[in-house]
């Protein structure tokens, strides 16, 4: 927040627009005591500008000068105050609406956007005809016509705080719904109250000026509206009386100028994209410039020659701090028919040098050195010309997501077709055919050529995407973290397409990923980056090796595995069992909940969760697991109450929860149940600083008093690793790094003192050295706290190394509960089965076939009996008809499945699952 | 066609609100100015113009709702009462003409305005830090500054007092018939150049920097990057995949600004005695002719109502992503 204030002080504009107001607020105040009265009759009427009179007189003879000067008070006063009146009335009515929602908001809303397709000058012109005339009743006038732009613009902007996490964060911690307002969303709306307040203001100096013009003011008292209206009156222009209008019109103009130059000034602060200065040479449609001169170097030995040959690459990005190098003196080659990996977190340049290849990178990025060669030809030196004609027909990209890879108002043929016409292809005959090749070859439908990419889902635009990249036979495919947005299945099956066409086509790929365990299943050679450099080079089974660079071997460690021991496990207990020994903490039965999409008439459900029934036990950490749209985030919600289930119950130590506080959570409640976010860049709020985080959940549940506030957030640091703490306390989130920042978050979780976190995918937004830190952080709370967890995640690995117990979700129902390792080694439902030969960890599980129909949870069918028969390839005609029981198979095992129903020992359990 | 029913369906809403509000906001303003109204004109004006006066207000009817119901019946029947100031002729004759020259006047300013406004902006951020980029958007904002209606007087005394080259006055010259000549076409785009002009100088400011904004959000976006990756020539990338990309948000507040320049145009129409509905407002302000006032304020109202309505179907004509949802 400061750095933006003082972003704001330096801009040029702000110290333009700042300066010339501040010039009117002199005049407001001081001018009138140093001019003539404006209203007497001092002079000739219509005299030029003379040694009396400055300006000029009026058709009157009164000095103009004076009039201006003294017109600027009411007008500006009026206008500064419909600002403040219009801002206000505006954000209260939004805010409300926006924070409230339901019927108030559906109210409110339709009242605002009638209002807002109301012009305002006729509805101003019949308020102000029938108000005694005067700056009061003109202010007055202008707020009602003038207040619903404002209230729709802090609607939404209050709809989507409201939607941030940190707020969601505040409703857990117990906050009440004023403070909420006032302390997490109002300070986050400083820049829109501030731009609101300006732009209303012009809108009201401009209105006012125009009724006061039309004879709806005083015309008696002296404002710039009614110089104006006596200048028209006066017939100024018959006789040429130039000087009348100059100066109050220029006045309005300066006035709204200065304001107009604020407000970009803010526009430019608060996205810095929007400045004109600094990108001024690089333009985005032409390559670099500056590395055209450059000697061909002599291609390197060696057959067979290879496709990519890339050579001390250095990228680097100017900025305000510096020159930022992104890629550092990077080499490697890639063979005919190769598969190279690319692995790195975020920031090590992965992407960069993808870019780099195909010459699209963002500026200011720029090859600083090196040399880039496609079979033989250095991209570096290519004309504008060549460069078009290497793009995609030579080496073409698979970008990470498929939906904003696509444009969103072209078809999909239609974005087939204009690759194809770009290299030479003109005739539609031919265009269509080749179309319908690609889309048979990527195996989608020929008539969603027609389609529009948000009719199609993940896994179809991603493979359209790579149809597109197909579309001209490249020799080499750079391949951007092409499967990360897309499910396991999903994934498995795009990988598995990719590496069928390898074969066909014979075409190199560059694969981009952090992924590591994937890569070494999918590459022939794998190239680690860490800041910028090349660390290590190598096939996948010699990375494993003892001898290889100590970051490599860090990553390599640094994912769970299916196999193995595992790393994060309760420490044994004598019975082997885990639940037998602790009581029940938080029981879930027979929830349901469905949500309401669209508005009016067209009302639709959609069913989320779908008799949900499981067990938390004191201490215990129990993993949900599902692909998205399984439900596994609304359990959550539901838990943390932050949403109402449409039925079932849930007890907490025994109490029922849904009855006793039917309402709001109680703050027994949330003291007890506490939530980590999914992602820790939208979980704590960018105005407050560390202390606030901690202070606010302290406070609400009165764990310390206010003077030991900060000892036990600094107690609470250190208890997460965050030492030494004092240097934490004070900072605020932006400065901290994804880690630090889920750290703060999950003490923030512990001040309360709960006997349950839910964490919801706590580890996926951050790079992977760190998420076996943040799990193993969950396991010692567990261990020495004696915390249940309630870990959501997509990732099995994770689950079944820290989890004691895992529940399987699809399509909102629990189809299979049990014992981690016996979940994961010995899965019994179907779906479970899919889920977890879909994971990609060596080359045999890539091959292996996969189990299932097409599809993912997303279009599961909700109404079937069994959310799975649509995909399951051991239906029976039973489980369209019936909802399949839980059978209880193994000591704390249940799989909801026909296959069970006549296996000998199985049996119905009708408590649990 | 479900989306551009339901959009007619708020607009029907919104029409009927403000056709409420028209009858309400004489009736709730402090002091009854109706009843103040008729006292002021009290022996000025003929028994049989109050006569009708009362009636169009509907304050003989009985009780508010009644009076409501009758003014209804009114509205949808197209009557508006009589005007004051040109009385006896029915205010939607007065404004039957009016209507005419302003749509044309104000339609072809805007929407050349918004076309010349739109490419200006796209040229700008495909260029960025161009000339056009660095020094088009300030001195726009600077000339949007001033009212309209002052632009207006600034080009009135210059072009046609000073320089002469635009008539001063009027839609078309007083020895001309209106009629559908060539003659008469030729005449009234002379007399409507300053007019358009100024709305056009007056807004185009505002347009270009809309679109360049929306043209560097879509720039950074991935589809942009993989088009130029495509090998797609220059233009293609511009207008194909941003432009019309940052279109649709420009269009959005192009339906949002629409009765904000109406507005302002009004006002300029006033300075060159155009004789379109800015004329007949203020007209009506002067001769404090109230039911000219409201007859006005509710057929600009409609004809903004119906504008938007336009620009909605336009937007779900652009973008797929509305026709299917929402």
């Amino acid at each position: 927040m400061n750095s933006r204030l003082r972003a704001f002080g330096r801009n040029r504009k702000a110290t333009f627009g700042g300066l010339i107001l501040l010039g009117f607020a002199f005049m407001m105040i001081f001018g009138p005591l140093l001019v003539q009265d404006p209203t007497a009759f001092l002079g000739v009427p219509h005299s030029p500008p003379s040694w009396e009179h400055w300006l000029g007189t009026t058709g009157q003879g009164q000095d103009v000068l004076a009039q201006v000067v003294v017109g600027s008070r009411v007008t500006l006063l009026v206008g500064f105050a419909v600002g403040i009146l219009v801002v206000f009335v505006g954000a209260l009515v939004g805010v409300t609406a926006g924070y409230f929602g339901g019927w108030m908001d559906d109210i409110l809303s339709i009242l605002t956007n009638v209002f807002l397709v109301i012009p305002g000058l006729p509805l101003a012109v019949i308020l102000a005809a029938y108000l005694p005339v005067g700056p009061v009743s003109l202010t007055a006038v202008l707020v009602v016509s003038g207040w619903a732009w404002n209230a729709r613009v802090f609607r939404s902007q209050t709809l989507s705080l409201r939607g941030r996490d940190y707020v969601a964060a505040a409703v857990v911690a117990g906050e009440r719904r004023f403070w909420i307002i006032t302390r997490e969303i109002l300070p986050n709306m400083a820049s829109l109250l501030v731009s609101a307040f300006i732009g209303t203001t012009i809108y009201a100096i401009g209105a006012q000026v125009g009724l006061e013009f039309l004879g709806l003011g005083d015309v008696g008292k002296v404002t710039w509206g009614t110089n104006l209206y006596w200048a028209a009156n006066d017939a100024t222009l018959l006789t040429g009386s130039w000087w009348i209008l100059l100066p109050t019109g220029l006045c309005i103009a300066l006035v709204g100028f200065a304001l107009t130059m604020l407000n970009f000034a803010i526009d430019e602060v608060t996205n810095p994209r929007l400045r004109t200065e600094r990108a001024a040479k690089a333009n985005p449609a032409e390559p670099p410039a500056d590395n055209a001169p450059r000697d061909k170097a002599p291609l390197p030995e060696g057959d067979p020659r290879p496709v990519l040959s890339v050579r001390h690459l250095v990228v680097e990005f100017p900025s305000d701090a510096g020159v930022i190098t992104a890629v550092d003196d990077v080499s490697f080659e890639i063979q005919a028919g190769e598969v190279f990996g690319l692995a790195g977190e975020s920031g090590s340049g992965k992407s960069t040098i993808g870019q780099a290849i195909l010459q699209i990178l963002q500026p200011p990025g720029r090859v600083a050195r090196g040399e880039i060669h496609f079979e033989g030809a250095d991209i570096l030196v290519m004309n504008a010309v060549e460069l078009r004609r290497f793009r995609w027909r030579d080496g073409s990209m698979v970008f990470q997501s498929a939906m904003n890879a696509l444009n969103p108002v072209l078809t999909v043929g239609e974005q087939v077709a204009d690759t194809l016409e770009a290299h030479g292809v003109v005739t539609a005959e031919e265009i269509r055919r080749r179309t319908d090749e690609l889309l048979d070859l990527v195996d989608i439908d020929r008539k969603n050529a027609s389609a529009y990419p948000h009719q199609l889902s993940g896994g179809m635009r991603q493979r359209v995407v790579m149809a597109i990249a197909l579309a001209l036979r490249p020799r080499l495919v750079i391949m951007d973290e092409p499967t990360t947005a897309l499910d396991v299945v999903v994934q498995k099956e795009i990988l598995q397409r990719v590496m069928k066409l390898e074969k066909e086509l014979g075409f190199s790929i560059l694969f981009i990923s952090h992924d590591l365990p994937l890569m070494l299943a999918f590459a022939d050679r794998v190239g680690i980056l860490y800041k910028g450099k090349l660390v290590d080079v190598a096939a996948p089974g010699a990375l494993g090796l003892a001898e290889r660079h100590p970051y490599t071997k860090k990553l390599m460690h640094a994912f769970p595995s299916l196999t193995g021991p595992r790393s994060l496990a309760a420490p044994r207990r004598e019975d082997g069992g885990v639940q037998a020994k602790s009581n029940v903490l938080l029981s879930i039965r027979g929830l349901h909940k469905s949500y309401k999409t669209g508005s009016g008439l067209r009302k639709r459900s959609r069913q989320v969760l779908r008799d949900v029934s499981f067990d938390v036990h004191e201490g215990e950490i129990v993993a949900l697991v599902g692909e998205s749209g399984c439900g596994k985030s609304t359990i959550a919600r539901q838990v943390m109450r932050l949403e109402t289930p449409d039925s079932g119950q849930m007890s907490f130590r025994g109490e029922d929860v849904f009855t006793n506080e039917p309402r709001r959570a109680s703050l027994t409640y949330r003291g007890q149940v506490q939530f980590v976010f999914q992602d820790p860049f939208g979980s704590l709020n960018p105005v407050h600083t560390v202390a606030h985080h901690l202070a606010r959940p302290l406070l609400i549940h009165g764990r310390v008093t206010r003077d030991r506030v900060r000892e036990r957030s600094l107690e609470l640091l250190e208890k997460v690793g965050l030492t030494p703490a004092a240097e934490y306390i004070d900072r605020f989130p932006h400065t901290l790094s994804g880690g630090q920042r889920q750290r703060v978050a999950i003490a923030r979780a512990l001040a309360v003192e709960p006997r349950i976190i839910l964490a919801d995918e706590p580890t996926s937004m951050l790079d992977v050295s760190i998420r076996l830190e943040i799990l193993s952080l969950f396991r010692r709370l567990s261990n020495d706290l004696g915390i249940a967890v309630l870990f959501i995640t997509h990732d099995l690995a994770s689950a079944r190394n820290l989890a004691d117990r895992i529940l399987v979700l699809y399509a909102g129902t629990v189809v299979e509960e049990g014992i981690a390792e016996e979940v994961i080694r010995k899965p019994k439902h179907p779906y479970a089965r899919l889920l977890l030969s879909s994971v990609i960890d060596s080359r045999a599980a890539l091959e292996a076939a996969i189990e299932a129909h097409p599809g993912s949870a997303h279009n599961a069918d909700t109404r079937a009996a069994c959310p799975f028969s649509s995909r399951c390839l051991q239906k029976h005609d039973v489980c369209e008809t019936a909802r399949p029981e839980a059978h209880l198979i193994s000591i704390g095992h249940h799989v909801r499945c026909h296959l069970y129903d006549d296996v000998p020992g199985a049996h119905t359990d009708e408590a649990i699952s | 066609m479900g989306y551009a029913l339901r959009r007619l369906g708020f607009y029907l809403l919104a029409a009927f609100a403000s056709i409420t509000l028209n009858f309400l906001v004489p009736r709730l303003m402090p002091g009854d100015p109706a009843s103040a109204m008729f006292a002021r004109f009290q022996g000025q004006m003929q028994p049989e113009a109050m006569t009708a006066l009362r009636a169009s207000f509907g304050l003989d009817a009985g009780s508010t709702f009644q009076q409501y119901l009758a003014y209804l019946k009114h509205v949808f029947t197209g009557d508006l009462g009589r005007s004051i100031a040109y009385y006896p002729t029915p205010v939607t004759d007065v404004i039957g003409t009016g209507l005419a020259w302003t749509l044309v006047l104000t339609g072809v300013a805007v929407i050349l305005s918004f076309a010349l406004g739109t490419f200006l902006g796209t040229l700008a951020a495909w260029r960025r830090g161009g000339l056009l980029d660095s020094m088009f958007p300030p001195v726009l904002a600077f000339i949007g500054a001033f009212p309209y209606f002052w632009l207006a007087m600034f080009a009135l005394y210059l072009f046609g007092f000073v320089l002469g080259w635009f008539p001063l006055r009027h839609a078309y010259s007083y020895d001309m018939t209106p009629g559908p000549t060539f003659g008469f076409f030729l005449d009234a785009v002379h007399h409507a150049v300053l007019p358009a002009a100024t709305i056009v100088v007056a807004t185009v400011g505002g347009w270009m920097l809309g679109m360049r904004n929306n043209m560097i959000g879509i720039l950074g976006s991935d589809y942009i990057t993989m088009a130029r990756a495509k090998g797609l020539s220059q233009k293609r990338v511009m207008w194909r995949y941003a432009a019309r990309n940052a279109l649709l948000p420009s269009i959005t507040s192009f339906g949002m600004a629409l009765g904000f320049v109406l507005s302002g145009s009004l006002l300029s129409e006033i300075i060159f005695s155009y004789p379109g509905m800015g004329y007949l407002l203020v007209q009506a302000v002067r001769g404090q002719d109230y039911p000219l006032m409201q007859g006005l304020f509710l057929i600009i109202t409609l004809s903004v109502l119906f504008a938007n309505w336009l620009v909605d179907i336009t937007i779900a004509w652009l973008d797929p992503r509305t026709r299917a949802n929402e």
